[in-house]
């Protein structure tokens, strides 16, 4: 849809909720770079001295504790989950929307439903499993629970981008006798990578945020940034400029990474949005 | 079963990784669920310390035999609709205004949405607590309410909760729709103005219907997120509110398995939810499919 000339009242209103809406993420910026009095006194100081004591304490200036390795190993699992939700959709999605499989829509109803399962009651059964395999405090399981929470919605979201690959081009692939990972390399990826690429940033987000399968299925050893987050929200008033700056460092990535790719992110969503 | 072609055992071949993760991760732990909601499971036979008693319904009827329990459920239905709509509603005004106003405010709006996005759900909490703390928040500060307590009473403290899950999750509604929005042809739009329909007009009979398998997503998504949540009320309302009157189904059932190590009857609550979120699902796509396109 394009837009002419911007209607003034609508600036206006976006900026009011914008505003409103980054607030939370402002205070708790500001918040962070207060000292811990300032940050509990009464009224909120917003002009009160500006210091880094908060990203020191969470860089263990004072307990020694760093938080590298659970950043590290937020980025192994959220990276890693997040290639082998690439390689098992594409295909998946391939099969559903290209060579269309008979009642796909079930198909697809078989995926989602596996996202009904409530990560609280399914924990119980989910650590019995991870006990029985020896696979506890293990960031390849983590990996693979990751996988498969986010393999529904990228299947679904993917399934709509490759329907837009021409299907006289896959013909011409099948003619030339190319197997599939020649077309899917050489044909559907050239038209569906912001769709990719668009699909691995949300499936990156929803994995990097994740917490609860986290929490009770690691421990020291593979730990991830939520988690470390949690033990510092232990109590409350005077930790919270540590706390804000814990969840500002834990934000940042994704923060980054989805402002820097927002044009490509709506590009790549766009695909196949429409039919 | 599918068709025996050489495409469709392809087809077959190309699902099937996917499929076995999902019923390997996922299905297992389910079929583990059910069974565990069949039996009298506490801590002793968590660590195999004593024998598996066998309830047969015995976990259901207790649950469905307890006033608490469908008060509860009562709570997350109306508490989950109430996100949901806030959620839809919020996304797509907001994925609407960033399609009609310049590069600065537009930029504004997606900065909110990745902010929102990117903070992990147990800090955007306990910040949103803190902005509306009786004493110290910021919010009663600006609206001259010190002292006013917004997680004391039960419906302000459900509305409060229900607005940051609204804030958490309008990201990838606004998000989604604004791409959607972006993919409809300028000449589709311009068509309809040339033939004198008025811009209400427009979205009902142009706009809606073409965003119609988006908004599909986007809702089943927000359904089965905002029926589960957890982690906003437990934070927020101190793990229930004042005498268990914030309960939602999810932490209740976290309740039952884990503080009170009942993980038969924490299990029985889950197969529940479980089937409850099929069972909608399921009947809005058969509505969806009976008044036309598939999906």
């Amino acid at each position: 849809m394009t837009t002419k000339q911007a209607w003034r009242p609508w600036g206006v209103l976006a900026w009011f909720a914008g505003i409103l809406f980054v607030l939370p993420v402002l205070w708790m910026v500001l918040t962070s770079l207060h000292s811990e009095s300032d940050a509990a006194t009464n009224p909120p100081s917003i002009a009160a001295k500006l210091t880094f004591q908060g990203y020191a304490e969470f860089f263990g200036a004072t307990t020694g504790v760093s938080p590298w390795p659970p950043l590290l190993n937020s980025a192994s699992a959220s990276i890693g989950s997040t290639v082998l939700v690439l390689l098992l959709s594409v295909p998946a999605a391939y099969a559903l929307s290209i060579k269309p499989v008979r009642k796909w829509s079930d198909v697809l109803f078989f995926f989602l439903s596996t996202k009904m399962l409530p990560v609280v009651a399914g924990i119980l059964p989910i650590y019995l499993v991870a006990q029985y395999t020896g696979m506890l405090d293990n960031i390849w399981f983590l990996i693979l629970l990751y996988t498969s929470m986010n393999l529904p919605i990228a299947v679904w979201l993917m399934r709509s981008f490759l329907a837009e690959v021409p299907k006289e081009m896959l013909e011409a692939a099948a003619i030339d006798g190319a197997s599939l990972v020649t077309t899917l390399r050489k044909v559907v990826a050239p038209v569906a990578m912001p769709g990719i690429a668009a699909t691995s940033l949300i499936c990156f987000i929803f994995s990097w945020n994740e917490l609860l399968f986290a929490r009770v299925l690691t421990g020291v050893v593979a730990g991830t940034a939520p988690v470390f987050l949690t033990s510092f929200v232990t109590s409350q008033g005077l930790f919270l400029a540590k706390v804000c700056a814990a969840a500002t460092v834990i934000s940042l990535p994704v923060l980054v990474a989805g402002f820097t790719a927002q044009d490509k992110l709506v590009q790549g969503l766009s695909l196949g949005a429409v039919k | 079963m599918i068709g025996i072609s050489r495409d469709g055992r392809a087809a077959l071949a190309y699902l099937a990784p996917a499929a076995l993760v999902l019923i390997g991760l996922l299905g297992y732990p389910i079929y583990q669920l059910v069974l565990i909601s069949f039996y009298d499971y506490g801590q002793e036979q968590v660590s195999g310390g004593a024998p598996l008693n066998w309830l047969g319904l015995g976990n259901y009827a207790k649950l469905l035999s307890d006033s608490q329990f469908w008060t509860v459920l009562a709570q997350t239905v109306g508490f989950a609709a109430c996100c949901v709509l806030g959620t839809l509603l919020v996304g797509a005004a907001l994925a609407v205004l960033a399609t009609r106003v310049r590069a600065v405010p537009r930029a504004l709006l997606f900065l909110a949405a990745l902010g929102a996005w990117a903070t992990p759900t147990v800090a955007g909490s306990t910040v949103w607590l803190f902005l509306f703390d009786a004493n110290f928040g910021l919010v009663n500060e600006v609206l001259g309410l010190q002292g006013f307590s917004w997680t004391y009473d039960r419906w302000v403290a459900f509305g409060l909760v229900a607005a940051q899950v609204v804030w958490c999750s309008f990201p990838f509604v606004m998000v989604t729709l604004y791409a959607g929005i972006k993919a409809i042809p300028g000449e589709v739009v311009e068509a309809a103005a040339l033939d004198g329909a008025s811009v209400p007009r427009t979205v009902r009979s142009v706009i809606l219907p073409l965003l119609r398998p988006l908004l599909v997503v986007v809702t089943i998504q927000s359904v089965i997120w905002d029926f589960k949540v957890f982690t906003q009320i437990y934070v927020m309302t101190g793990g229930g509110g004042v005498a268990g009157g914030n309960l939602v189904l999810n932490v209740y059932a976290y309740q039952q398995a884990f503080a009170a190590s009942e993980y038969g009857l924490g299990s029985a609550i889950g197969v529940v939810m479980t089937v409850l979120l099929l069972g909608f699902t399921a009947i809005y796509l058969r509505a969806l499919r009976r008044s036309g396109e598939a999906l």
